[in-house]
């Protein structure tokens, strides 16, 4: 039975490849019923089973459990919402190739999920790494961003492989229950060997300081729908890395120091990412590095934050998943409407977006971890589990990180929809109802998790439980960490009711006259239609002449001296092909009498 | 046992009598000479899939004049070379259809006589039971092959061409020497006799001879500070060319390094450290530089250097499963970097100019060409669902296997830096730039494209191991194989 599934996942993206040859439509709906299929079909197995299977001469081990439920859950919702999202872009000339990559890399990483055995997970890591790159690769715009993703990609999934050659070498099994038994026997120096061997590799692809640089410019300028799927669900992969690898096998029996550095390593990420996000211009760069910050808090609670920073982080992974797919999705109606991702040249939009307005709002106010959303109760514990770990750097990190999202949320926001709409703007209409299917469910989840979060807090027990971490104290709307109780039911009633008994004075009381938008006056002097009123460049500018020292911690450039280096020496080297004859039977004949040399 | 008849004497004695009637009707057949050749490596190939099959038994020896082997001249086959000969058979077919559309200007008549001796030394030098006439079929080969480089008739061309002749030449010469130390120790040049009475002679000895063979063969094997000549022979030749030059030719070097290897000093142990650890700065040699090529035949022909690295290294292991691990390797090399070739040889011939550049765009006109240029330099790279995954992970296992972690790690480094350069190529074909069609691919071209392409994602999907193992065993205990040939 499982075996066919199997093979139904993975052909199931090249019947698609066929039906595009007939019609996109059907190719497009056939792809979306296919994540509704794999969605039902996902609650419907819930429970445990391995099945093991011969593939290239190797075995492989795949188990599906909570670890892959929560995952392959994240995949497939997205995956429904990518492909319900991409219904009204089909009028545009679209790629088959294109689709049934994306529809490949869905199965890749679903098995992805699944594997419990070294070489079943390299071979489907690198798999996803090449479909990734590949079609980001054909994108217009994000070819150089595509080469600079898989150099990372590459170089983490070979020090990964060095990590779990070195751990099969030493312990000779490939499934990750029987290293796991026998993780004891390895000494400490090995341990901490492989370890960071492996988790270079997850940094890599959580995007990671001193790693983070090929992800804001990936996300940034591949495709829109892409940019859903990169963020919500292929920086999600880091997580399920270091969960099997911290939890799974070495069971968080690792030495203090390696696990420390790695915490705050993550922890200093989400400091300077926050701070880079307020600066950018593109929305979706905006989003990338928000994201980089999202991860590494999660990070940084797994690693430090003890059981509720186990829950916490998983919880917020799941959150991110939810409201940053809704700012990528919004954004990408933006552009689809627009054209346009820069925040210099949109705003206003207010009007003409309402309910992408309203879906960005809720996701913002998830993102800043503001009550009543999803985005509170997951950073709450992250705050929590860190204070009770005593990991208070880290903690204060988090404050002013989350202090300055505020600035970048806003930014976003308000150079979207607030302020004055540009003149070519003024015919933009809401997106069609298939955008909106999957803004508004996305924006109810966010709002259903902020009041009960319990419900998700479900899912990552089951994780928990699993790998023997521990339980935490929650009901369906209350989460308590160590004495200190939040009824995000209560709350999300108490911010509700302000909520609308200010909108009802609001209402009431207001004298407001509504006005054109070129009615306006400075200073006595009068503004023409060309000249508006909404500022959006260098909106930071005094905030990022205080703070210009975070350009310490831009990286780009030091991998561009690198990539310098490695060329001069390259160079270098090239000069002994002279394309001189007299050079070349030279070094032949000196070669023959080096050996001569070394064997008598 | 080893079985008696004559069916691989074909496998050189065609293309040879071809070759030479090609050449005296050459000015009858002008129209049909690239078809004739087409057909008789057909024809070749089919008897070695049939070969092949009957070996599936026991081996076979052919013995010429009726004379028994130590006196008498005979050709001695075995699984392990009668695969070889078939894959380069067909590659032998791919290449000469190709020609068909590809050679278009210059003297056809010489390219395809030319051609057809390159497989008669191929053949021959895989097949052969001694030693004399094994140089005998390496110089076929490797005379045809300077004059294939320098076809073009281009000043580049005939240069390098020329550098190959010379430096090849001093090979054959080391290689003659070797051969004459061999015969005036042991007095023999059958490979079976000299693999008994060579264990007797003089351990400094087997070193004049192992370094006299190291330097001669390991100028054709693209070993590093001996493989000058490659990379301008390689981006100089045409395509075609350049396919079997890198799938072929220098494969021919390395059977003869490993034949000689294993059959004159297979107990000497520095010997083959020394053919290993050139193995290994071959492999990263050739990969840097190739990383700053932005011709695209010289840039493939460095990969091809860095490839041969990584073969040699697990060929001259001493480990049973890196050796099979190898041959896989050897294999994926030859078809990608065939189907390399002649993807992107055929684009960039036709766009008169070999700066990678000129592929800016390809996918969009040439899909299968390209396709072609993407998995080939994928299966190159050891990117899952290819065939190269499986070899260079099974590599890699097998010097875990043995301990040779660091290996692992100058491999590993070896393959970044192949990422690297493959992923810029493949960035250039999506570049939508000239999107008007020049030119089109004829539809067989295309068709060989497509094999190609399905041989390495079926092998990587499904590698056929077989009896591959089984030969791989053979081969390393050649010593107890070529017994039988004295006394069967």
């Amino acid at each position: 039975m499982a075996d066919k599934i199997i093979l139904i996942l993975l052909l199931a993206p090249f019947a698609g490849l066929f039906l595009g040859w007939i019609n996109r439509y059907i190719r497009n709906i056939y792809y979306t019923l296919l994540s509704i299929g794999a969605l039902i079909f996902l609650f419907y197995v819930k429970g445990n089973y391995n099945f093991e299977f011969n593939f290239l001469n190797f075995k492989f081990y795949f188990v599906f459990d909570s670890i892959s439920f929560f995952f392959l859950l994240i995949i497939w919702g997205i995956s429904l919402a990518i492909f319900l999202f991409s219904l009204p872009q089909l009028k545009e000339k679209s790629d088959n190739i294109y689709y049934f990559l994306i529809s490949f890399l869905f199965s890749i990483t679903s098995f992805l999920t699944l594997s419990r055995d070294i070489i079943s997970f390299f071979f489907l890591w690198e798999l996803m790494s090449i479909i990734t790159f590949l079609i980001t690769v054909m994108n217009k715009n994000s070819k150089d961003a595509a080469i600079k993703y898989f150099s990372f990609s590459l170089a983490g999934a070979y020090s990964m492989l060095i990590g779990i050659i070195l751990l099969y070498n030493k312990i000779g099994v490939v499934d990750f229950t029987s290293i796991a038994n026998s993780i004891s026997n390895l000494s400490r120096g090995s341990s901490i060997l492989i370890f960071s061997l492996i988790i270079i590799n997850f940094f890599i692809k959580g995007a990671v300081i001193p790693f983070y640089v090929w992800l804001p410019d990936l996300h940034g300028k591949a495709e829109c729908k892409f940019s859903v799927f990169l963020s919500s669900v292929l920086l999600k992969f880091s997580i399920l890395g270091i969960v099997l690898l911290y939890f799974y096998i070495f069971k968080q029996d690792i030495f203090y120091a390696v696990k420390i550095t790695a915490g705050y390593l993550a922890s200093i990420t989400f400091l300077v990412m926050s701070f880079i996000a307020v600066f950018q211009k593109s929305a979706k760069r905006l989003l990338a590095y928000s994201s980089i910050a999202n991860i590494s808090y999660a990070i940084t609670a797994i690693l430090l934050g003890g059981v509720a920073g186990f829950y916490g982080g998983m919880f917020h992974i799941l959150n991110h998943t939810i409201f940053k797919g809704l700012l990528f999705i919004v954004v990408a109606g933006v552009v689809f409407r627009t054209g346009t991702d820069n925040l210099d040249e949109l705003g206003g939009l207010i009007k003409r977006m309402p309910i992408s307005f309203v879906a960005m709002l809720i996701a913002i106010i998830a993102a800043t971890g503001v009550p009543p959303m999803n985005g509170f109760v997951s950073k709450w514990m992250i705050y929590s589990s860190l204070f009770n770990n005593h990991a208070y750097l880290a903690m204060i990190f988090l404050f002013i990180s989350s202090t300055v999202s505020f600035l970048y949320v806003y930014r976003l926001i308000h150079g979207i929809f607030l302020g004055q709409i540009q003149e070519k703007h003024l015919k933009i209409k809401e997106v069609p109802i298939f955008m909106l299917i999957p803004i508004i469910v996305l924006t109810l989840l966010t709002m259903f998790l902020g009041y009960f979060p319990g419900y998700g807090l479900n899912i990552v027990k089951d994780i928990a439980l699993k790998l023997n971490i521990g339980v935490l104290d929650y009901t369906t709307h209350t989460v308590t960490i160590a004495n200190s109780r939040v009824d995000t039911f209560f709350i999300g009633a108490l911010f509700m009711s302000l909520f609308i008994i200010s909108f009802i004075i609001f209402i009431i009381l207001s004298k407001s006259r509504r006005v054109s938008q070129y009615d306006n006056y400075n200073a006595g002097q009068v503004l023409t239609p060309e000249q508006k009123y909404h500022y959006t460049e260098n909106f930071y500018k005094p905030f990022e002449r205080t703070v210009i020292y975070w350009k310490i911690f831009d990286f780009n450039n030091l991998y561009a001296k690198l990539s310098e280096w490695i060329e001069y020496i390259f160079d270098w080297l090239r000069k002994i092909y002279s394309g001189s004859l007299q050079w070349y039977i030279t070094v032949i004949l000196l070669f023959m009498i080096v050996l001569f040399y070394i064997l008598f | 046992m080893v079985a008696i008849n004559n069916y691989p004497l074909y496998l050189i004695l065609t293309p040879l009598s071809v070759a030479f009637f090609l050449f005296m009707f050459k000015s009858y057949l002008k129209k049909v000479i690239g078809v004739l050749s087409f057909l008789t490596l057909l024809f070749n190939s089919g008897i070695a899939l049939y070969v092949f099959k009957l070996i599936q038994n026991k081996p076979i020896m052919v013995k010429l004049a009726n004379f028994l082997p130590p006196i008498g001249i005979n050709l001695y086959v075995t699984g392990f070379n009668s695969l070889l000969v078939l894959i380069a058979s067909i590659v032998g077919v791919f290449v000469s259809l190709y020609s068909l559309y590809y050679i278009k200007e210059g003297d056809k008549s010489r390219y395809y006589i030319l051609l057809l001796l390159f497989f008669v030394g191929i053949n021959g030098i895989l097949l052969t039971g001694d030693i004399f006439n094994f140089f005998v079929f390496f110089e076929i080969l490797t005379i045809s092959a300077f004059a294939l480089v320098g076809i073009g008739n281009k000043k580049l061309s005939i240069e390098a061409g020329f550098k190959y002749l010379i430096q090849g030449s001093l090979g054959s010469l080391f290689i003659l020497v070797g051969i004459g130390l061999i015969y005036s120790q042991v007095g023999t040049l059958n490979f079976a006799d000299i693999s008994i009475k060579i264990k007797e002679i003089d351990i400094s000895m087997k070193y004049l001879i192992g370094i006299f063979f190291i330097v001669g063969l390991g100028i054709e094997s693209a070993l590093f500070p001996l493989n000058f000549w490659l990379p301008d022979a390689h981006s100089m030749a045409p395509s075609s060319i350049s396919a079997i030059l890198s799938g072929l030719a220098i494969n021919a070097g390395l059977y003869g390094l490993l034949i000689i290897s294993y059959i004159i000093f297979p107990d000497v142990r520095i010997l083959f450290n020394i053919i290993f650890l050139l193995g290994i700065i071959t492999m990263l040699m050739g990969e840097f530089l190739a990383f700053r090529q932005d011709n695209y035949k010289r840039m493939l022909a460095f990969s091809s250097t860095g490839q041969m690295g990584l073969v040699v290294i697990s060929l001259f292991s001493g480990s049973i499963t890196l050796f099979i691990a190898g041959l896989f390797q050897l294999f994926n090399h030859i078809f990608a970097k065939v189907l390399l070739f002649l993807s992107g040889g055929y684009i960039l011939k036709n766009e008169k100019d070999y700066n990678s550049c000129r592929l800016n765009g390809a996918f969009y006109r040439y899909p299968i060409a390209s396709t072609g240029i993407i998995v080939g330099a994928l299966s190159l790279l050891g990117i899952p669902l290819t065939l190269g995954f499986y070899s260079k992970i099974n590599i890699i296992l097998g010097f875990s296997s043995i301990n040779k972690v660091w290996i692992i790690i100058l491999i590993l480094l070896a393959s970044l830096f192949e990422g690297f350069y493959f992923v810029r190529i493949i960035k250039r074909l999506f570049i939508r730039e000239n999107l008007e069609k020049n030119f089109k691919i004829p539809f067989l071209i295309n068709i060989i494209f497509i094999l190609l392409i399905l041989f390495l994602i079926v092998g990587g999907i499904y590698p056929y191991v077989g009896n591959i193992s089984k030969y791989s065993k053979e081969f390393l205990d050649s010593t107890k194989i070529l017994s039988e040939v004295l006394n069967g």
